[in-house]
């Protein structure tokens, strides 16, 4: 006969067949002797653990052992040691049975006998001498000669619930002092004892007089802590480390980042050129902005500067409404001039101010001057007061004006510079004249000019040297 | 399969969302976790060590290191077949430290008499006996199949294999059992 195997009895004892898997192994376990008997043995098994090992707790050892758990998880959390373990069930096991018993499991119901009909066997309690305190290890459990009504060494007492905010665990140890108890209750238990034993002694509390036994009360709180902005729930201590070491980051930032430069600044340092230059460009200068005084009502309005004619410093005239006035040099206070000679005449004007034009004087000889003959006399200077302004403006190819550009004029022996802005004015003779401009970098331009009127114009480009 | 599976075994729940916040920080959360499965987690502690003061230890030491280690729990996986592996892990480190240290120390303790707050009869304690010489692993399935019920897909799941190797390992471990129990 081909028996079943194994696996089919195994999938048939969990009911995992269906079927005609499951009338298969049906049929033959009716007709074969070996696997029906293998089939009751597993199913023994199968029994007696379900019976046996289904065994549960009390809830109340449940509660207490997670209460454990979470005090250990949150004294750890808080950095302080946590609680030693010391086991409730074998606690539990010597005292009585508790109030409110666990419900029977199915091994309870199986065995159905008394809860103290099989104790555990007595522990062996050696009182320590009266006047020799005995060492921690030594002192002996309470539980184990405690009577029935008396706290287990670690009361189980209501905890909080898993939503409460705090709850708090209380240890009672026994101190480590002479126990004062009757020699009897100490004693183990003789070898012909039944398998019940005697009643535990009454309490000495309910005999006499209060208990004198000292007892090590721990009371240990944990609170549940607030949660944070986002939620989560933080010790409070933790909570303010983090607060402080935040604030301490933001006070000393600066002097951080300051250490940081001077770090990155003495590494780097021997990696630096010993010179380092900045090129700049060419026409690249500084400037400062005028200042001007004007009197209160008179309204200062711009000018070209102004090149003067040799001699024409020393020209005293007296300016008329609406006439341009040739200033001297720049070394002369302009504004002071314009004051005073606003307040001699009690009237606005237009006041030119020369800025940023410098001059230059040439002296010319006999021979090319039409007025060396003569000296500078004040005839002459009221006549170089009438002369017309050349004005204009000297430009690169590209349209920049060039600074610098010397204008000379041969008759009379004139010559003016440009500004930063390529511009300038010069007072010369009217008539037909030739004006020669030059300019560093640029070819010079000879340029005949009609000068007619009071002022002229000119616009004039100078290409550069290739 | 009986009775119905309990179902905490194989479908997460809150498992996921409640590891997430504890991951985070939140102790509540960590908590609740903890105490959601501990009935389930109680009987595999106890079937791994057929004690019950080395059950509660276990029991302990457990809930502990899954507060340690709860980052290495799969996303969206339930808690309680990560938890019995845990614990048959820390089981089987225990005995063998039990197996180092039984060399030069004092000899193993007999099986307790009180297994389950109830006296074990010879044939209950020589089954339980022979079930103690199984390895960890091979209880924590057997444990499955028999007192938790669970389906083999169910037990494929929780141990991490495929449904025939489950169905072989079963069977095995039915006739080994059995074997050891005879001598």
């Amino acid at each position: 006969m081909r028996h079943a195997t194994i696996q089919q009895l195994s999938a048939f004892l969990d009911g995992a067949l269906t079927g005609v898997s499951r009338d298969l192994v049906t049929r033959h376990l009716a007709g074969c002797t070996s696997c029906r008997e293998r089939h009751a043995m597993w199913r023994i098994h199968d029994e007696v653990l379900q019976r046996v090992l289904a065994w549960e707790p009390d809830e109340r050892i449940l509660e207490e052992c997670s209460n454990r758990v979470e005090l250990a998880l949150t004294a750890e959390r808080k950095g302080v040691p946590g609680p030693a373990f010391v086991s409730l069930l074998e606690s539990a096991a010597g005292v009585a049975p508790s109030a409110t018993p666990a419900p029977s499991p199915p091994a309870a119901r199986a065995f159905p006998l008394p809860a103290r009909a099989f104790p555990l066997p007595a522990r062996e309690v050696r009182p320590a001498a009266p006047d020799v305190p005995s060492p921690a290890h030594e002192t002996p459990p309470a539980q184990t000669t405690l009577p029935a009504e008396s706290p287990p060494a670690v009361p189980l007492l209501p905890m909080a619930a898993a939503s409460a905010p705090a709850f708090t665990l209380e240890a009672r140890v026994p101190a480590a002092l002479p126990l004062e108890r009757e020699p009897e209750a100490l004693a183990p238990a003789p070898a012909t004892a039944p398998p019940v034993p005697e009643p535990l002694p009454a309490p000495r509390a309910a005999a006499s007089a209060p208990a004198q036994r000292p007892v090590h009360v721990t009371t240990l709180s944990v609170t549940r802590p607030e949660p944070d902005a986002a939620g989560t729930r933080l010790p409070a201590s933790l909570v303010r480390e983090r607060r402080e070491s935040v604030e301490r980051t933001r006070r000393y930032r600066w002097v951080i980042a300051l250490l940081a430069v001077l770090v990155a600044a003495l590494v780097t340092s021997p990696f630096l050129p010993e010179v380092i230059q900045i090129p700049l460009p060419e026409r690249w200068l500084p400037r400062l902005p005028r200042v001007e005084f004007v009197r209160h009502g008179s309204t200062p309005a711009p000018a070209p500067p102004v090149a003067q004619a040799p001699g024409a410093q020393n020209a005293a005239h007296a300016p008329t409404e609406g006439q341009l006035v040739r200033r001297p040099p720049t070394h002369v206070p302009v504004a002071a001039s314009d004051t005073s000679a606003a307040a001699s005449h009690g009237r606005d004007r237009v006041t030119v101010v020369p800025v940023g034009v410098r001059t230059r004087d040439s002296v010319a000889t006999a021979a090319t001057s039409p007025t060396a003959a003569t000296s500078p006399t004040a005839a002459d200077s009221a006549s170089e007061a009438r002369w017309p302004l050349l004005c204009g403006v000297v430009l690169s190819e590209k349209g920049g004006p060039l600074e610098g550009a010397q204008i000379t004029f041969a008759s009379p022996p004139l010559t003016a510079v440009t500004d930063t802005e390529g511009r300038f004015c010069i007072a010369c003779p009217a008539g037909r004249h030739t004006l020669r401009v030059d300019a560093r970098g640029h070819g010079a331009v000879a340029r005949a000019v009609d000068i007619e009127g009071d002022i002229v114009e000119v616009r004039i480009t100078l290409s550069p040297v290739p | 399969m009986h009775d119905p599976p309990r179902r905490p075994w194989t479908e997460p729940g809150r498992d996921p969302e409640l590891a997430l916040a504890a991951q985070n920080g939140d102790l509540g959360a960590l908590f609740t976790l903890l105490r959601k499965h501990r009935r389930e987690l109680w009987r595999m502690c106890f079937a791994l060590t057929l004690d019950r003061a080395r059950a509660e230890r276990l029991f302990h030491d457990t809930l502990l290191r899954a507060a340690k280690n709860l980052r290495s729990l799969p996303a969206g996986a339930a808690l309680l077949p990560w938890l019995a592996r845990l614990a048959a892990h820390l089981a089987a480190t225990s005995s063998r430290q039990d197996a180092t240290g039984r060399a030069a120390g004092p000899a193993t303790p007999a099986l307790d008499p009180v297994v389950a707050g109830t006296p074990l009869g010879d044939a209950e304690r020589s089954i339980l006996q022979a079930f103690s010489r199984l390895s960890e692993t091979d209880r924590l399935l057997l444990a499955l199949a028999s007192i938790e019920r669970l389906t083999y897909p169910e037990l494929a799941a929780v141990a991490r294999r495929d449904v025939p190797a489950v169905m072989q390992q079963l069977a095995v471990l039915r006739t080994r059992l059995a074997g050891e129990e005879a001598a």
